[in-house]
């Protein structure tokens, strides 16, 4: 697997893989926390089979922090450490889950089954404060957006689109399509860190009957 | 106290925005023109970061109940102060019961008032910056008071010079050979003019389509402020401090660092263009900019 890197302007550099899984995201990861104690790096954000990497300022040279995580991912574990494990519970009484089980075939309490059942990880968090970008989902639920976004989804709301499944931290417009809510807090300015849900960490959506 | 008699437009306190939280998906923000505000507040020995009040466009009108010192720097928005035109990079005592009034640009887009002592504002993550999109603080409100308690004295009014805006220097980014040699000649020679969507996020430009080789979807990853981006209709998008921290849209190339604070100063109708660069002259760039700052500095302690 094979990391290359390019500048993003003078104060950020972007370090890729050519290719992705969860294995080598967790790397990334384990990368990410290897990098932000190191010289010259103010921060570290994750994305999709890439890590960004923010300069303490234009003044610092560029090339040498990129060699060191070159240097580093060639030293990286075989088997990374994976995050903490949430589990959040969902009352699954969305106003769209009607639609996706009319959509995919299935009956909601399958839909619901095939969206609690099975274990997600944080490929990384962007779109609003503590939006997490969760990777796992069973193929089957794959859904498009709704044709009309809604312009209040409120915090909290479990939705799907395309082949992702997240929570909105906040009440937001959105388009995605939801199957239901979570009293659990996403996003908190007084945490440290604020968002609940860390690049890395697995989350497990239990039932709620309540 | 400051009396708010009109908001404005959008009137908000800004400073050096909360850096360091873009893995928890929080951009970076702070104010559109760090290069103004820094020089608003070393004019009142302030650290260049102070929060202070960001002006957009005009319209916005203050009464100043207490005696004390303020700097206006930024555009040129027709202010007048207690009643006389006053132009921007000035350090001036303020009276209780008079007024600052902004109308509208002359020039420039984003003015800034830093004021001498505390202005009090909530500080979400370290900052007290206003984000619209994260939802942190919200913009001054007509009929607002702001907790203002000045300190310090000063020797006299003062006046810096703030440098003039031109093209922006760009670096080639991650995806600028992906796109064609027709594209990135249009990109450097046009004069492409921003729309009315154009705010704190982003500007999102008009002007000839600018053609990918390759019609790839990519993967997110974080991005910075002046990130410029193509989406698939070939229309630009520059990112403003409020953009969020991750970005899917292939980017062309990124301002640099030192040429960053013409953006605060850049609205809906104008133009603007820009001029390819090196990482060599980029850093020449910023080192300039860092002794203008270290001058205006040692400027403001001699007098």
């Amino acid at each position: 697997m094979n990391l290359t890197w390019s500048a993003l302007g003078d104060r950020a550099l972007v370090l890729t893989l050519d290719q992705c899984d969860t294995q080598a995201q967790r790397q990334l990861h384990w990368l990410a926390k290897q990098l932000a104690a190191c010289q010259g790096v103010s921060e570290t954000v994750p994305g999709m089979g890439n890590l960004t990497l923010l300069l303490e300022s234009p003044a610092c040279p560029m090339a040498p922090v990129a060699q060191k995580a070159l240097a580093l991912w060639q030293e990286r574990p075989e088997a990374a450490n994976v995050g903490k494990l949430h589990r959040i519970p969902v009352r699954y009484k969305g106003p769209d889950l009607h639609q996706v089980a009319e959509y995919t075939g299935l009956t909601e309490d399958k839909v619901i089954a095939r969206h609690s059942q099975v274990v997600y990880e944080v490929a990384f968090v962007g779109f609003m404060p503590g939006f997490a970008y969760l990777t796992g989902m069973d193929k089957r639920l794959a859904m498009p957006r709704r044709a009309e976004p809604r312009l209040q989804v409120p915090a909290g709301a479990v939705a799907i689109a395309g082949q992702q499944t997240g929570i909105y931290p906040r009440q937001s417009p959105g388009g995605w399509q939801i199957i239901g809510y979570t009293d659990s807090p996403l996003f908190d300015i007084n945490q440290r860190p604020p968002a609940l849900l860390q690049p890395g960490d697995q989350i497990q959506f239990e039932v709620s009957r309540d | 106290m400051i009396e708010v008699l009109k908001g404005g437009i959008m009137a908000s306190i800004q400073d050096g925005g909360r850096p360091g939280y873009r893995s928890q998906g929080i951009p970076a923000g702070g104010a559109m023109d760090p290069l103004a505000l820094a020089v608003a507040n070393l004019l009142l020995k302030k650290p260049a970061d102070a929060p202070a009040i960001e002006i957009t466009f005009g319209q916005t009108q203050l009464r100043f109940k207490k005696a004390g010192w303020v700097a206006l720097t930024g555009a040129d928005l027709g202010a007048s102060f207690n009643g006389e035109p006053i132009t921007p990079g000035w350090r001036f005592k303020v009276e209780p019961g008079q007024i600052l009034h902004f109308r509208q640009p002359k020039h420039g887009f984003r003015a800034y008032l830093a004021l001498s002592g505390e202005i009090a504002a909530p500080k979400v993550l370290g900052s007290a910056s206003v984000d619209l999109g994260s939802g942190f603080n919200k913009p001054l409100a007509t009929g607002e008071e702001l907790d203002w308690q000045p300190a310090g004295d000063f020797n006299g009014p003062l006046y810096v010079r703030v440098p003039e805006t031109g093209r922006l220097r760009v670096l080639p980014g991650p995806e600028f050979q992906t796109f064609d040699k027709l594209a990135q000649g249009i990109f450097w020679h046009t004069d492409w003019k921003i729309t009315a969507d154009a705010n704190r996020m982003g500007y999102r430009l008009a002007g000839p389509s600018l053609h990918r080789l390759v019609g790839d979807e990519l993967p997110s990853h974080g991005v910075v402020p002046g990130t410029v981006q193509v989406p698939a209709n070939g229309q630009p998008i520059i990112l403003g401090v409020d953009a969020q921290a991750t970005g899917g849209y292939p980017v062309f190339g990124v301002i640099v660092a030192s040429d960053l604070w013409q953006m605060g100063q850049l609205g809906p109708g104008r133009q603007i263009s820009f001029i390819p660069t090196t990482q060599d002259e980029a850093r020449q760039a910023w080192q300039q900019h860092c002794d203008y700052l270290k001058h205006v500095e040692q400027y403001v302690a001699a007098n």
